[in-house]
């Protein structure tokens, strides 16, 4: 029996170094993005630039819902190891609902720029934008569907050690989606609408 | 009708036109239906499905990618002899290729070579070896490493298609756009080289991760880094590189795809793009890179060397610093493969001298190496002399990057054939020759008998000889001003050297038919060479203590370490054998087709992404997800083989 | 493993979480007003709102990402501080080659000849 705990543990201590590692390889994707955008972000190509665009309001918005949902997320997991199934569920909830609400204002975002002519496809600076803010969205919407299927899986097995491991790594991901998305509001929306 | 919505852009033009092309189309296809045919009549299907296909068993997984490996070499391999067969009789109004044909050999060359030939190499030595070595069961993460090498398959399928339909990339081996962008690349060729690069760059990432995790917490108890052997160290540290450098690359690649996709301008000339842009980010990914290569190539030298030489490996310690260093150092030297692209002399000189730095620790390991020899038992094995052939090479090969490290020099060389020498001067003379040397070391530990020697060291000495006669013209000819990827040139000066060259490639591949035939001879004469007693070479690392070939479970019984080459150490001192009341019970990772499936749902949408088969894609995708959920939540991934069943396998693979 | 985290323990995460929270708000907030409310200027709000981030990087790896409770050999620790000088590293590196690049392809003929002539006079 010891063998399988001490198995079950180093299963744990293992699977969070993988996927902290993998949010590491994340870092460098994002660090390419970012550079292409500084880099591009004058290339306006005759259209916008960036203080010309962004509602910025819509913006706080988004980055308190992203903020709040990055507590919930702290909270389902603290729930899930105190043994609190329900406490987890509602807090895995409330986060989904968070996350859902930042992507929809991210999409009513850019359906925005796009009716108005600003697309992607316009100018590089369009671009870097698109894609830097598309990729951490994308991000965003994994995170919801793995969320979704961890409450569907704490919901029929209820708290087992491997669904109280997984939320846990789950709640590492979603704080680091957090994090990249203080430097897209600060670097992106703050500098850019800073003249 | 309007088939456009089913089959995307698709149309007969694609197919195949000129003679050789429509060899290759025809002949591709027919072989691979009459191996499925044989597998068929001999009812190897279930044999094929449950031992390999499924398999999670690290060594299995490293089999596969070396045998990949070993036929795209063939396939890169026969790229060079065109290439060098067209430049060789270019002056003489003999044309071969048209240019475009020549420019797509080149591509798949170049790309086929780094990305299916080194990494996979690399990637099979690293599963065959780093877990015995480290005295682990398995990897860290064994479904991930099928993930990994199904997704590396995948990318090799998508290369080879291109063959057939529609063709490949004309923009070499890195696509620089504009070249690559929509407007002078508009077919499916460039795409095919990014989806091929791409799906395969994931898998390699994933591995990435697996082997760092797997050095960092699947030790042998007692084994701190410092006692490891140096080749798990040089894989942790090209593994670093891995997970840092590669997502650049997936970046990188990307953006390149949205610029042709979805008509952004990224790295367009027009619009407000930079195609400067994407030099500087592919190289930030493609120096790390080379390293990456390179680094475990060194890293099995040490074995081997350390083993045939009796000796401990000489400064370990400064082994490790030099690869740490190496490790810090290979990320601040990108800017000079584009000296000429218009930097001030600021730039230019930092990276040129920090060039010139990393050639120091490089230096240090090379020294180490043959302070080991000195005053050695030596024994002259094909191993041995593979790393002979190697520290030739290698080291003309780093005096002539470091000549081109000094950018005056280089604004002089860039882009001629001396680049082209000095690069193959490293990466044959270094990582294959590295790679080779893995093969024949660690060939009985897999297969249970030993690759016949003498035919592994002419094999060494044609692949040496060959690299001479192929590439030290070119150097000459780079000095004189030929330019890199040339079909045809107009100065019949050059032709001489041109045709030495060609000379050189055919005798490199009589370098590979004697490696091939020696592997056929040997697996022929099975029984006289095989490996009884699971140490060969009178080795010095754990993976000798497991009876050849390695069991699935490598150790039955967890070694525990107390020193460096603790294997040798342990013979000197005898060695107990084990009592039934040592085996416990262990945890095993049960075969699955997930990796399988989802490497066939990443292969579908990159062909629906070539092809713009929208539908396709969407379905692959989803069904990619759905997979890739499935697996993450299923909570009965592993067996147990108990103790009794451990002492009884154990003891038959020991006899 | 579930049994392994005291209460205690659970409590001073809640806790950290709270704080963690209200620090990433409160700079939030501040980058959001001094860039909205303008005040200082263009160059000094980009410091400014640069620095605040960094700042609620360290918040936010410390009380939400736990960095620094863990037991050693500390890997996520120095691995996160490793790949962030890489980021660094490649970010930099990047503009700064970028910007050389741009400037100088960005020349007409006359800008180049005496921009030329402006280094010829620093003597090499």
């Amino acid at each position: 029996m010891t063998s399988h705990n001490t198995h079950s543990a180093a299963k744990q201590s293992n699977a969070s170094l993988g996927l902290w590692l993998y949010i590491m390889t994340d870092i460098m994707v994002f660090a390419s993005l970012f550079a292409t955008y500084v880099i591009l972000r004058h290339g306006t190509n005759g259209g916008p630039d960036a203080s010309e665009i962004f509602n910025l309001e819509l913006i706080l918005v988004s980055t308190f819902l992203l903020l709040f949902s990055s507590l919930t997320s702290g909270m389902a997991n603290i729930a899930a190891r105190s043994g609190n199934a329900r406490g987890a569920l509602v807090w895995l909830g409330a986060t989904i609902t968070l996350g859902i609400g930042f992507l929809t204002l991210e999409l009513y975002e850019f359906g925005e720029l796009i009716l108005h002519g600003h697309g992607p496809a316009h100018s590089a600076f369009l671009s870097a934008f698109f894609v830097l803010v598309g990729t951490h969205g994308l991000h965003i919407l994994i995170g919801i569907i793995w969320a979704i299927a961890l409450g569907d899986y704490i919901s029929k097995k209820g708290l087992t050690p491997d669904g109280v491991r997984r939320l846990g790594l789950f709640t590492i991901f979603w704080h680091f989606l957090d994090l990249v998305w203080i430097f897209i509001f600060t670097v992106v929306y703050l500098l850019g609408a800073i003249t | 009708m309007d088939w456009s919505w089913f089959i995307g852009r698709f149309s007969a033009e694609y197919l195949p036109s000129d003679p050789a092309t429509i060899g290759a189309a025809i002949g591709m296809p027919l072989g691979i239906i009459a191996v499925l045919a044989a597998i068929t009549y001999f009812k190897k299907w279930s044999y094929l499905w449950n031992e390999w296909i499924t398999t999670v068993d690290a060594k299995k997984i490293g089999i596969m990618y070396m045998g990949i490996a070993i036929l795209m070499l063939l396939r890169g391999g026969a790229d060079a002899l065109m290439l060098r067969a067209q430049t060789a009789v270019a002056p003489s109004g003999v044309e071969l290729f048209d240019t475009d044909t020549f420019q797509q050999v080149f591509t798949a060359h170049g790309s086929i070579m780094i990305f299916f030939v080194a990494m996979g190499a690399m990637f099979g030595l690293i599963n065959i070896a780093l877990p015995l070595l480290l005295g682990a069961r398995d990897v860290a993460y064994p479904f991930l490493n099928s993930v990994s090498f199904w997704l590396f398959f995948a990318g090799m399928v998508i290369i080879n298609i291109s063959l057939v339909v529609g063709g490949f990339s004309n923009g070499g081996w890195l696509g620089y756009p504009p070249l690559t962008g929509l407007e002078y690349n508009p077919g499916p060729g460039v795409d095919y080289w990014i989806w091929a690069l791409q799906i395969s760059g994931i898998g390699s990432l994933l591995s990435g991760i697996n082997f760092t995790v797997t050095i960092l917490k699947h030790r042998a108890p007692g084994m701190t880094l410092m006692k490891m052997p140096i080749f798990a160290w040089s894989v942790l540290v090209s593994m670093v590189l891995v997970m840092l450098a590669f997502p650049v690359l997936t970046a990188t690649l990307a953006m390149l795809s949205l610029d042709r996709l979805a008509d952004m301008h990224f790295f367009t000339s027009d619009g407000g793009g930079n195609p400067m842009l994407y030099v500087n980010l592919i190289w930030a990914w493609g120096h790390p890179e080379v390293y990456i290569l390179i680094l475990p190539a060194f890293g099995i030298f040490s074995e081997v060397i350390a083993t045939f030489a009796r000796k401990k490996i000489f400064g370990y310690v400064t082994m490790v610093a030099a690869l740490l260093a190496i490790m810090f150092l290979s990320f601040v030297v990108w800017q000079h493969h584009f000296f000429t692209m218009g930097a001030g002399a600021n730039v230019n000189a930092f990276f040129g001298i920090m060039t010139m730095i990393i050639a120091i620790p490089t230096g240090v390991k090379l020294f180490n190496w043959i302070f080991t020899l000195y005053k050695g038992n030596i024994r002259f094995t094909a191993p041995m002399i593979w790393f002979m052939c190697f520290a030739f090479s290698f080291t003309i090969g780093g005096v002539t990057g470091v000549l081109m490290a000094v950018p005056a020099l280089d604004f002089q060389v860039h882009n001629t054939m001396f680049l082209v020498a000095h690069f193959h001067n490293v990466i044959i003379g270094g990582v294959l020759f590295g790679f080779f040397a893995g093969i024949y070391y660690w060939w009985p530990k897999v297969f249970g008998f030993r690759l016949h020697d003498a035919s592994g060291k002419l094999a060494a000495y044609l692949w040496l000889g060959g690299f001479i006669l192929a590439f030290m013209p070119l150097y000459v000819l780079g000095l004189m001003g030929a330019v890199r990827r040339i079909d045809t040139y107009s100065d019949p000066t050059w032709q001489p050297l041109f045709i030495v060259s060609a000379i050189g490639v055919g005798v490199i591949a009589l370098g590979v038919v004697t490696m091939v035939l020696g592997a056929i001879y040997s697996i022929w004469k099975r029984k006289e060479l095989a490996d009884t007693d699971g140490d060969p070479w009178d080795g010095r690392t754990l993976e000798w203590s497991v009876p050849s070939p390695a069991p699935h479970y490598n150790f039955a019984i967890t070694p525990q370490v107390t020193r460096r080459d603790e294997w040798w150490y342990q013979k000197k001192n005898g060695i107990k054998p084990p009592q039934k009341s040592d085996y416990v019970d262990i945890h095993l990772p049960k075969n699955t087709a997930a990796g399988v499936y989802i490497a066939i749902a990443a292969g579908l949408a990159g062909m629906g992404l070539i092809w713009h088969i929208w539908w396709l894609v969407a379905v692959a995708l989803i069904g990619l997800i759905w997979i890739v959920l499935q697996r993450t939540f299923n909570d009965d991934t592993e067996y147990t083989l108990t103790a009794q069943q451990l002492y009884e396998l154990d003891r038959k693979a020991s006899l | 493993m579930t049994k392994h985290t005291s209460n205690a323990a659970l409590r001073r995460e809640k806790t950290h979480y709270i704080i963690g929270f209200t620090g990433a708000a409160t700079l939030t907030v501040l980058a959001y007003a001094s860039v909205t409310a303008q005040w200082f200027s263009a160059t000094q709000t980009a410091a400014f709102v640069l620095v605040l981030a960094v700042l609620q990087l360290f918040v936010q790896s410390y009380y939400f990402l736990h960095l620094g409770d863990e037991p050693k050999p500390r890997w996520k620790s120095w691995s996160y501080l490793y790949s962030m000088v890489m980021m660094i590293i490649v970010v930099m590196g990047s503009l700064w080659v970028m910007y050389n690049l741009n400037y100088r392809m960005g020349m007409t003929g006359p800008q180049m000849e005496a921009h030329m002539l402006e280094q010829n006079k620093k003597g090499f």
